[in-house]
């Protein structure tokens, strides 16, 4: 394990109403880096997240945050939802100082930090909206800026874009981007998309169904040779590969469903 | 741009005057048909011709509205009123958030609320005359009893159906218990705590009125009772219509505060 590591898992084992969801999982993110994580949907990759959030109690491993075991959630490690989690009665300028106000900041300090972070997310002009009149790019985009106003050292994100058309999901990344080029926080970002996986992710970690065991552990190749495009495709299709051998849960009832599908002709009577 | 606006903002405003209108259209309407019926003296299984026509009502209302003694009544009516659904709104919020949170509340508590909430509050006067030292303590008691279950039983529900992520957000915002129930639990749920009152405050009135026909010393049912002894059946319909008027005009006033703590519900116009 590096000494930088800004989060550190060992033997990391999770089970969830008595049926084991994580299964012995062991990895690190260095301090800085972006690591992705794909999983076929439901297999526990919420949780994971959760676990290192410290929203989530574990039945064994160690989990560690810097120098700390993690032991429930702390305002360094910020979490973004899929479901945006903004609070509706609060407007955009209310939501994204909510950190700063349950950390005692000031008010004009508040004010400074979180008209610059608008700015910067191109959120100046929706300040005094409320979450239900953006669109749904507009509130992932201000959940991140909730996230990175108290600069916490990790940031956590739940497949915050999945819900997103390709164009505010591409807007959105190149927000979360900006911001990490910005303050450097280390990042592990949960998705189910192998293109926002590369497209996001220094490191890539493909988790099996459940129980999720780490099946691959991939970095993007970097560096910007002739061959780079050409390595990227590879990168991904490695990733898509892993990601395919893992049964979806969605799979096995699609084929159940099959032979119980009745013939045409019944059911044109119908 | 102004005369835009004028013309978007006319719209609405000729529907609430139409509205205004068959409103007042169908009170006339009703208080023609009364008097149609009383001064023909119809008997048609109905005995309209013993009832006092809404002349009679009117002017027993206008000799009613000088006195002292009315002013006195209706102020001691609404002060039950008030005082009853004051208590219910703040006891019955905290039952409430403690029965949605706590499975201890809701296997204590929640045990001996729903004993109790089939009891009728009107079914409370012997126990209340006996319980309080005065008929007043007790005829607000009977208010407050009233107007409680419904606070409690839809908070509770409100809690329930608050989204996880929003607490989730504030705790690795750093947040304590103490901010997740005053920055989410109260502001989620006070669309919940709105509805319950307004309901509780419709049952509180039902409530006041037989409490104080059958224990009051003044106060609108007391007054309207005792003309009820003394065969003044134009006071008993005067009263009986300031009892209404007093109803619609509470509930209006609990729905006008509903739709200012609510505005930020995904529903209605942004």
């Amino acid at each position: 394990m590096s000494a930088g590591a800004a989060l550190r898992v060992e033997g990391l084992t999770v089970a969830l109403s008595g049926r084991t969801v994580l299964h012995e999982l062991s990895f690190s993110v260095a301090a800085g880096e972006i690591v992705t994580v794909l999983g076929p949907s439901g297999c526990g990759k919420s949780t994971l997240l959760r676990v290192l959030a410290g929203l989530q109690p574990f039945s064994s491993g160690v989990v560690r945050a810097g120098s700390a075991a993690v032991t429930g959630p702390a305002a360094s490690r910020a979490m973004a939802f899929q479901d945006d989690a903004l609070l509706p009665w609060r407007t955009v300028r209310r939501n994204v100082e909510l950190p700063l106000l349950l950390q005692g900041v000031g008010r004009a300090e508040r004010r400074a930090r979180v008209d610059e972070l608008l700015e910067s997310v191109g959120m100046a002009d929706s300040a005094h909206l409320l979450p239900k009149q953006l669109s749904g790019g507009m509130r992932q985009r201000a959940q991140i800026a909730r996230v990175l106003v108290s600069e916490p050292s990790v940031v956590l994100l739940d497949e915050p874009f999945s819900a997103l058309d390709v164009h505010s999901r591409r807007t959105a990344q190149d927000v979360l981007l900006g911001q990490w080029t910005r303050c450097t926080p280390t990042i592990v970002f949960v998705t189910h998309d192998v293109d926002e996986a590369v497209r996001l992710g220094q490191r890539t970690l493909v988790l099996s169904a459940r129980p999720a065991t780490i099946v691959l552990e991939r970095r993007r190749p970097e560096g910007a040779g002739a061959d780079r495009d050409e390595r990227l495709r590879a990168h991904a299709a490695e990733l898509t590969r892993a990601l395919a051998a893992q049964p979806s849960p969605a799979e096995p009832a699609a084929s159940a469903a099959a032979p119980a599908a009745p013939d045409p002709v019944p059911s044109e009577k119908s | 741009m102004p005369a835009r606006a004028d013309a978007v903002a006319a719209a609405p405003g000729r529907t609430s005057a139409r509205r205004l209108a068959t409103r007042l259209g169908t009170v006339a309407l009703a208080i023609l048909l009364w008097q149609l019926l009383t001064t023909g003296g119809v008997r048609f299984w109905l005995s309209f011709d013993t009832l006092p026509p809404p002349t009679a009502v009117l002017s027993a209302l206008l000799a009613l509205a000088g006195t002292g003694e009315f002013h006195r009544d209706v102020l001691a009516s609404l002060g039950r009123i008030g005082a009853g659904s004051a208590l219910a709104g703040v006891l019955g919020t905290v039952v409430g958030v403690a029965l949605g949170r706590s499975r201890l509340a809701e296997d204590s508590l929640g045990t001996l609320v729903a004993i109790t909430r089939p009891i009728p509050a009107i079914a409370l006067v012997p126990i209340a005359i006996l319980l309080f030292p005065t008929s007043e303590q007790g005829i607000v008691a009977i208010t407050f009893a009233a107007a409680f279950f419904p606070v409690a039983v839809s908070t509770r529900h409100a809690v329930r159906a608050l989204p996880a992520s929003w607490e989730d957000a504030v705790r690795t915002m750093g947040g304590s218990r103490l901010h997740v129930l005053s920055r989410v639990v109260l502001p989620g749920a006070l669309p919940g705590i709105v509805a319950g009152l307004s309901v509780g405050i419709g049952v509180s009135w039902v409530c006041v009125i037989s409490a104080e026909m059958i224990s009051g010393q003044f106060g609108i049912g007391y007054r309207t009772w005792q003309s009820y002894t003394v065969v003044d059946y134009p006071a008993v319909v005067a009263g009986m219509t300031v009892i209404g008027l007093l109803g619609w005009l509470t509930s209006a006033a609990v729905e006008r505060l509903g739709r200012r703590a609510t505005a930020w519900l995904p529903r209605g116009g942004s």
